[in-house]
């Protein structure tokens, strides 16, 4: 069977330092370094002090692995490792800056619960509206709708403008939009840690029921429980590259080895 | 057509998305844009109703500020500056041009805003870029044609209710059939012109500071406080440079019967906007795939 999620060679360099402003001088200098390397104007006198040498940051160098159907895989490391980058990528967020990746089939990303909530709605207005930027047709979401206030456990709420709804009740309503989400390919980031301890369970066997009706999953998180949970087989990752993979205990051994080494050094 | 698009539909479903680096200037994924239309109708109505949530006046406020503006530039104008309006009542004058050029600045600046004002979502969530444009652009309009209903009333009152009826002729061919070029011309330049300032604003601030100011500049540059005709001939060639005359002259001549200008101006004007639609695409285009890690 062909992997549902392709990934070849995929590189991301982020520019440090003032992102986003460019002073007159640097773009005259990059227009005439540009030119100068076409060779259009040979004898083009330094403005300033040639092309900006700014650092440069690999968040990722030549990552490459494959997901098959119904795999729920977990991307593990520590912070800054590049799992992130690579799901921004993978959902379309940002762009690599070499390589590229394969998803053969529709997918959506979690990378935080409630995004696009608008607080002058109502629950019912932001479910529409969230499911919808998430990816839903509107007829889809009328089908969830029971379902998703079920989860949400808000019903009696479900008219107010959310700006009057505790934190609690928010994150509840946003994680029950995306829970229901359709989309075979599935990318999560982090959003388990939400809500009590109670709700965080439901969280979880929700998850489980999700990945067990056979959609593939590209799942991000710390929590070493709730990845040891849902992933029978997991991506550690370090320093942008891909370390190992394998079961998902054996990676958090390597995991955890590698942090004794750091905390050693 | 209906089994036409369910079959694109299908085929999308278990399509395949490829993630490349290649930076193409038009490569616009129109289908998903399609599939993407309840979200942009979503956002049209939240624009709409959300914004005069919790006021008493509601959607009346889109009805006040022209009638304001309209007012104020009667007594600034006409009757202090003693400005012609061709012959035809102030009021209508001044605002057939204000529900144009309102809905025009409105939805330029709000769609050269755009990638700024989303980047919360845009930074967490994908879909579509040019979603929030065009929900800018279609939910301006809904505002415009409650504005227009205004204009038309009040119309209908002078024509019919009123000692100055004689002095407005609308012509109800060219209502007609220039209405919806007017409105096409507008929303299409809007949206181009401000796709292209939403492209480089992610990287060059200071755009959005000029924008302001460019903008008044150009309300001076369009017949909206004076008629086109009492520009002298040899100067109109000038109008080929600002499409709005064009709309907001044509507007007037429809509606109220004032000088028609060189009908070449309207098609200018349209080729225009066709063409700055183009612009603003390729260039949101070429910036929308990875300005998050800029803006």
């Amino acid at each position: 069977m062909k992997p549902i999620i392709e990934v070849q060679n995929i590189s991301k360099k982020y520019q440090l330092g003032v992102l986003g402003t460019t002073s007159v001088r640097e773009l005259l200098n990059s227009i005439s370094g540009r030119i100068k390397e076409k060779g259009l104007i040979k004898t083009v006198r330094d403005i300033g002090r040639g092309p900006s040498n700014r650092e440069v940051l690999w968040a990722l160098k030549d990552v490459s692995f494959s997901v098959q159907p119904g795999e729920i895989l977990g991307l593990i490391g520590k912070n800054g490792c590049g799992k992130s980058t690579l799901l921004k990528i993978l959902s379309r967020i940002t762009f690599p800056t070499e390589g590229r990746a394969v998803l053969r089939g529709k997918s959506s990303a979690l990378l935080e619960v409630g995004t696009g909530f608008h607080a002058e709605l109502s629950g019912r207005e932001n479910i529409f509206l969230n499911g919808a930027i998430l990816g839903m047709r509107k007829r889809e979401i009328q089908e969830k709708f029971d379902a998703i206030v079920d989860f949400s456990e808000i019903e009696k709420f479900i008219d107010t403008p959310i700006k009057h709804y505790s934190s609690g009740m928010y994150v509840r309503l946003a994680f029950a939009v995306a829970a229901h989400l359709q989309q075979p390919i599935l990318f999560i980031d982090e959003v388990l840690a939400v809500g009590d301890s109670s709700f965080q369970a439901k969280c979880i066997k929700k998850m489980k029921s999700v990945a067990a009706s056979g959609r593939t999953i590209l799942f991000v998180s710390h929590d070493e429980k709730a990845v040891q949970q849902l992933c029978t087989r997991s991506i550690f990752m370090k320093s942008g590259k891909i370390v190992a993979s394998g079961s998902t205990p054996e990676m958090f051994a390597l995991y955890q080895a590698d942090g004794e080494l750091d905390v050693a050094a | 057509m209906k089994t036409y698009l369910k079959k694109i539909y299908a085929s999308r479903l278990n399509s395949t998305t490829v993630i490349d680096a290649n930076r193409a200037w038009f490569r616009i994924d129109w289908i998903e844009l399609w599939q993407f239309r309840d979200l942009i109708s979503m956002f049209v109505e939240k624009e709409f109703i959300a914004r005069y949530r919790q006021t008493i006046l509601g959607p009346l406020w889109y009805v006040i500020q022209p009638l304001i503006m309209s007012g104020v530039l009667t007594i600034v104008f006409s009757k202090i500056g003693g400005l012609s309006t061709d012959g035809v009542p102030h009021l209508l004058f001044y605002l057939s041009a204000l529900v144009i050029w309102g809905y025009f600045t409105v939805a330029f600046q709000q769609t050269a805003d755009v990638l700024a004002s989303s980047a919360f979502m845009f930074k967490k969530v994908y879909f579509p870029r040019l979603v929030m444009p065009i929900s800018v652009v279609i939910s301006k309009s809904l505002v415009f044609f409650t504005q227009f209903a205004v204009f038309v009333s009040l119309l209908i009152y002078y024509k019919f209710f009123s000692s100055a009826g004689d002095t407005i002729h609308p012509d109800i061919f060219r209502i007609i059939f220039l209405t919806p070029i007017f409105l096409m011309v507008t929303a299409l330049l809007s949206l181009g012109l401000g796709l292209a300032f939403a492209a480089i604003t992610v990287k060059y601030k200071d755009l959005s500071h000029v924008l302001g100011f460019f903008i008044q500049l150009w309300f001076y540059a369009t017949p909206i406080v004076y008629p086109a005709s009492k520009i002298p001939e040899k100067y109109q060639f000038l109008f080929f440079l600002n499409p709005l005359v064009a709309v907001i002259d044509g507007f007037r001549t429809a509606y109220l019967g004032t000088v028609a200008l060189n009908p070449l101006f309207l098609v200018a004007a349209t080729g225009f906007s066709l063409l700055t639609v183009v612009i603003g695409l390729m260039m949101f285009n070429f910036i929308e795939r990875d300005f998050v890690d800029v803006i």
